[in-house]
């Protein structure tokens, strides 16, 4: 009995250890490897919110460059749009926008041990994709994950690591499109799908003059620019003609292309063949095309006419019945615009390749400043959140290692032995073990046999 | 006229005594001695004279026994017999799981489930996919381990068992021989006592091994019968063997020779302990291990079989279940009901759920593969399924990839829509039970067009019919009406996005949701996809395509292969509390393995320690009445000595009184 309560203490003083096997004391064994889970558990989670945290980091850092990178498009943008800018000035202030545009993808592409930040739960993918012509980005496309790569950080608690980059570059707050050209158009009731920044393309198909006014389209009518409903006022006694309030333009009745000017510049070609005397209504008809005239849609001057872009499946709802004239119309639906489509854009813009008139420039140049503080807000709001979760991760790193030193104190009250007292106790019970060995001793020892001679 | 007989008597007896005593000083530390005392009487030598003048005699020599405690030992030897037998092989288990801070099967499954954790931080890892597949390796030797090491010592038990068994029957020998011998002293009118000592010695040496009885009352002629759990093994002169064999359900059985299985509850002795340890301790040890490997493989396969691993979805897969039979002969708890194959079109993308009806009454991997055989694609056949050495194989054709994912699809499973809008769903399902919802058109109009008409809604109801939500799918003030293409959220993480196009008014569409895709339970059972494969603690392995490719760890559920939703569930599977482990989780369920065997060990050494003392005292007891005390022996050699020195002077007195009258005659 007391050779076993001996090797027990010496195996308590020999491991520091009170309890080494279940049956040394079964509830408080069991406490004991449940606390010794939980330790386990909680490492994982330190490790966890370890690489998360190593994550956010970058990540944190990289949306703050990224800030600066637009304060500085901003900066670009608010000079070029004061209209004192020269046409080669604006050329300069374009290859700026566009090198700040490289910087933003190799940014929004930044990788951190091997992975992509800001591709979500496709780690291993770039998530901007860029369609280069002649070395310049014209598209830059999300092809990461939709879902954010959240990781269990703490028991119950999930923190996103990687990021969906569409959502942090982009906003997503439809508002109505925004017409800023002049051809009348204007944005439907219908709610359109189209996204950003885009370009509605007015263009007239055919005049069509009353019967009773004599005259025809003329030889060059395909270059007219009115659309819908316009007044002809032909006089045959003055011999002249005039479109809506446009100056009187003389005609001999021989002309078979006579070019017929309104107040606002648009023009007819008239065959004036024939021409009676009166007031007409002339009609233009047209098409309207998002995507460069590559595909076009009757312009029925309807007040919901969709457009739609074929590569994209996104409609354009336009109210047309009141457009006047053809033209570009840049359109620009707030709230969906994303960083490197707004950078594209005023590099386009900047660059002027689309023809624009000075003025028209300098108002989409001004358009854009909204635009752009728009997506500069949504990769603030970005900074802002991951600066959130990285002092969170500080409050979880100190409550797990609260929780990691309490199970650890539990363990060792329920598990450490007390040395002094195994010492004392392992003492006590050879000095026992040492006298019974001795008395037994003593008792053999004594017998009559001794006495008997 | 002093007799000589008296003188001689007393001789007789003195060296009689003295004999005893000696035969006491020698047998002092034998075994199962009785101390033996001289009964002495005087001897009537006068025949019918007045005079009274006798002699001695020895009347007898009887052992000195305390039957009440010699019989009190008898009954609780056994009890000890079985408590040591037990506690040491229960000691040697507790000693072979290791020590609490390194519990060989327990680290090992903190450590899976540690793998899992971290891997689910960066499942697009390699080198956190290894770890967590040498750590479910590991696991899964260590159930081997231990699995193997209890199967060890089943065989171990029954061995000693047989050890025992003809230990005993050496006894039960040794009794019967016995009982003969002091049969024929008694007849004989001989001392039987060192006799009975022997005899009772290997009554009580046959206690310590079985639990016995012993009848002394019906056998006049100084026989006893030895019984044991009712069951006589020693009737008179004839023995009766034991026997210990392994039973058919893997029990281990006591018998006699050519007899029946003993029955009843078989305790007490080293056999009973045999028995006890081999039919409830280490079987319930053994069962709760296989219990909980098979259901630790069983919730973490269940999840796997229906992940996506790192690589994407199968363009073959080969099952690791060999078997035949129908599916309801593998025991493996296959329910009627669908199984659901996801098969995705690689030029499109598109998916597509087939629905796989089980029956396990009927079906076998045969008729299994015959239905996925004539699984078809708008007329293609999309899956190629074989039965080969008992294993099923999936191929799919050129074009197409399979999974058993349960994620959404894109399109929705019906749909009576003649509009040019087209619905898409997304998102990932979040409830617990399949669900169906109908999506219904309602337009004042008859025909509406998604984001311009007013009013056009769609009601969502579910399968009981209720109305989940009313998506509003028109147009509205500028600007804030819906746009053609945005994603609606429905219900339980479900969104559903309407193309530009028309509607019209009563149409339908329907969109299942599945909240897993092996309700059956037939998907893992067949090892389709699944990540262990073994039906005990000793033959649990991690499948061999995992550990070689570890980017087969399904850690997604999609879309996405590197997710880690899949993985996320996997680890949880530690902590879940399942009805199988009696309401615990596997970690939880394995400490309380640990901590019930610590209590047996606990409750048995108290006992044995209890008991031993009890013994100890006892012994004690009956050895202050039949033990030899040198001592006392010394007194009587003293004692014995003088009396034969007194009966030698007699006699010297007598003759020299005889002499004298010769003398005077």
């Amino acid at each position: 009995m007391q050779s076993r309560l001996i090797a027990n203490l010496q195996e308590e003083a020999a491991t520091g250890s009170r309890i080494n096997r279940a049956s040394d004391d079964p509830a408080a064994a069991f406490q004991v490897m449940s606390l010794q889970a939980q330790v386990q558990g909680i490492d994982d989670c330190n490790k966890n919110l370890a690489s998360v945290s190593d994550d956010l980091a970058v990540n944190s850092s990289t949306l703050q460059q990224m800030t600066t990178t637009l304060t500085s498009a901003q900066q670009l943008l608010s000079q070029a749009a004061s209209g004192t800018y020269q046409s080669s000035q604006r050329t300069v202030a374009a290859q700026q926008i566009n090198s700040l545009l490289e910087q933003m993808v190799s940014l929004a592409n930044t990788q951190n041990t091997g992975r992509y930040l800001y591709s979500g739960q496709k780690a291993s993918t770039p998530p901007f994709a860029v369609t280069r012509v002649a070395g310049d980005i014209t598209a830059v496309n999300y092809q990461g994950s939709q879902n954010d790569l959240s990781v269990p950080v703490a028991p119950g608690v999930q923190m996103s690591d990687l990021m969906n980059g569409a959502n942090l570059f982009g906003s997503s707050a439809r508002q109505a499109p925004q017409f800023l050209g002049t051809t009348g158009a204007k944005p439907g009731t219908a709610t359109s799908s189209a996204t950003g920044d885009l370009w509605l393309t007015v263009a007239h198909t055919a005049t069509t003059y009353p019967q009773a006014a004599g005259v025809s389209a003329g030889d060059s009518s395909a270059s007219d620019t009115i659309l819908g409903d316009h007044t002809l006022t032909i006089s045959t006694v003055n011999k002249t003609i005039t479109l809506d309030n446009g100056t009187p333009v003389s005609y001999d009745g021989s002309e078979s292309d006579l070019a017929v000017t309104n107040e606002s510049g648009d023009v007819i070609h008239v065959n004036m063949t024939g021409a009676t005397d009166g007031t007409f209504t002339v009609h233009g008809d047209g098409t309207l095309s998002t995507d460069d005239g590559q595909s076009t849609t009757q312009l029925t001057f309807a007040d919901n006419v969709p457009v739609t872009d074929p590569a994209t499946g996104k409609i354009l709802y336009v109210d047309a019945r009141n457009i006047t004239h053809t033209g570009v119309e840049p359109v620009s639906v707030a709230g969906t615009h994303d960083v490197f489509e707004m950078l594209i854009n005023i590099r386009d813009v900047l660059e002027n390749k689309s023809n624009l008139t000075a003025s028209q420039q300098s108002d989409l140049l001004n358009s854009q400043v909204a635009a752009l503080q728009e997506v500069s807000n949504v990769v603030a709001r970005s900074t802002t959140a991951v600066g959130a979760q990285l002092s969170s991760i500080e409050n979880l790193k100190t409550s797990l290692s609260d929780q990691q030193d309490n199970a650890n104190k539990e363990t060792a009250s329920l598990e450490d032995a007390d040395t002094a007292q195994v010492a004392t106790e392992l003492a006590q019970e050879q000095t026992l073990y040492q006298m019974t060995l001795a008395s037994a001793a003593k008792v053999l020892n004594i017998s009559i046999m001794d006495y008997i001679t | 006229m002093p007799n000589l007989d008296i003188g001689l008597s007393g001789l007789q007896v003195a060296q009689a005594a003295l004999e005893t005593v000696g035969t006491n000083i020698a047998n002092a530390s034998t075994p199962g001695y009785h101390k033996q005392s001289l009964q002495i009487a005087p001897l009537d030598l006068s025949g019918q004279g007045v005079t009274v003048y006798s002699g001695v005699t020895v009347a007898g020599v009887t052992r000195s026994i305390d039957s009440l405690t010699e019989s009190e030992i008898l009954r609780q030897t056994p009890l000890q017999g079985q408590v040591t037998t037990e506690l040491t092989t229960l000691q040697s288990i507790e000693q072979s799981m290791g020590s609490i801070d390194s519990q060989g099967l327990l680290t090992a499954i903190n450590s899976f489930v540690s793998s899992m954790n971290q891997l689910a931080s960066q499942p697009d890892s390699v080198a956190l996919r290894q770890q967590m597949a040498s750590a479910a390796d590991e696991m899964a030797q260590e159930f081997n381990t231990q699995g193997q090491s209890l199967t060890d010592l089943d065989g171990q038990i029954v061995q000693d068992a047989q050890n025992t068994c003809n230990q005993a029957n050496g006894l039960i020998d040794q009794i019967a021989s016995l009982n003969v011998q002091v049969e024929q002293a008694v007849t004989h009118g001989n001392s039987a006592n060192v006799l009975k000592d022997q005899r009772d010695q290997a009554v009580k040496d046959l206690a310590g091994l079985v639990n016995v009885q012993v009848d002394t009352q019906s056998s006049s002629d100084g026989m006893v019968n030895v019984v044991a759990w009712g069951t006589p093994l020693v009737l008179g002169s004839s023995a009766l063997h034991l026997q210990a064999s392994s039973g058919g359900d893997d029990s281990l059985i006591l018998s006699l020779q050519g007899g029946k299985p003993l029955q009843g509850d078989l305790q007490g002795g080293t056999l009973g302990g045999l028995v006890n340890l081999k039919n409830n301790l280490v079987a319930g040890l053994k069962g709760n291990l296989d219990t909980l490997a098979t259901q630790l493989a069983a919730q973490i396969n269940q999840a796997h079989v229906q992940g996506i691993g790192a690589d994407g979805s199968f363009t073959s897969l080969d099952g690791t279940k060999t078997a035949g039979g129908t599916l309801g002969s593998w025991n493996a708890g296959i329910t009627a009901g669908n199984a659901y194959v996801r098969v995705t079109n690689v030029a499109t993308g598109a998916t597509e759920h087939f629905a796989l009806r089980v029956n396990p009454a009927t079906d076998t991997l045969n008729t299994i593969a015959g239905k996925l055989n004539a699984l078809q694609d708008n007329g293609v056949q999309v899956l190629t399924a074989s039965v080969a050495d008992s294993t099923l194989h999936l191929q799919a054709a050129a074009g197409y990839q399979f999974d058993f994912s349960p994620a959404l699809d894109s399109q929705p499973t019906t749909s009576t829509l003649s509009g040019t809008s087209s619905p898409t769903v997304s998102g990932a399902y979040t409830g617990d039970s399949d669900q169906t919802y109908t999506f219904t058109v309602h337009d004042a109009g008859g025909t509406g067009t998604v984001g311009l008409s007013t009013g056009l809604t769609l009601d969502v109801t579910n399968a009981a019919g209720e109305l989940v939500k009313t998506l509003s799918v028109g147009g509205g003030t500028t600007g804030q009406g819906y746009a053609a293409g945005d994603p609606l959220e429905v219900d339980n993480g479900i969104s559903v996005a309407l193309g530009a196009g028309t509607l019209t008014d009563g149409q339908q569409f329907t969109v299942q949701a599945l909240a897993n895709s092996d309700p059956t339970g037939f998907l893992s059972a067949a090892g389709m996809n699944t990540f262990f494969h073994g039906d005990s603690a000793s033959t649990l392995a991690v499948n061999q395509d995992i550990l070689d490719d570890p980017n087969r760890i399904a850690a997604s559920q999609g879309p996405d292969a590197t997710g880690n939703g899949n993985i996320q569930q996997m680890a949880s599977v530690a902590s879940e509390p399942l009805d199988a482990l009696g309401g615990l989780n596997p970690v939880d369920y394995y400490q309380q393995m640990v901590t019930n065997l610590g209590e047996d060990i606990q409750t048995r050494q108290a006992r044995q320690a209890s008991m031993t003392s009890s013994l100890q005292q006892l012994q004690q007891q009956a050895d202050d009445v039949g033990g030899v005390d040198i001592n006392e022996e010394g007194t009587e050699l003293l004692q014995y000595e003088k009396m034969f020195e007194a009966a030698s002077k007699y006699i010297t007195t007598a003759d020299k009184a005889m002499q004298a009258l010769n003398d005077m005659l």
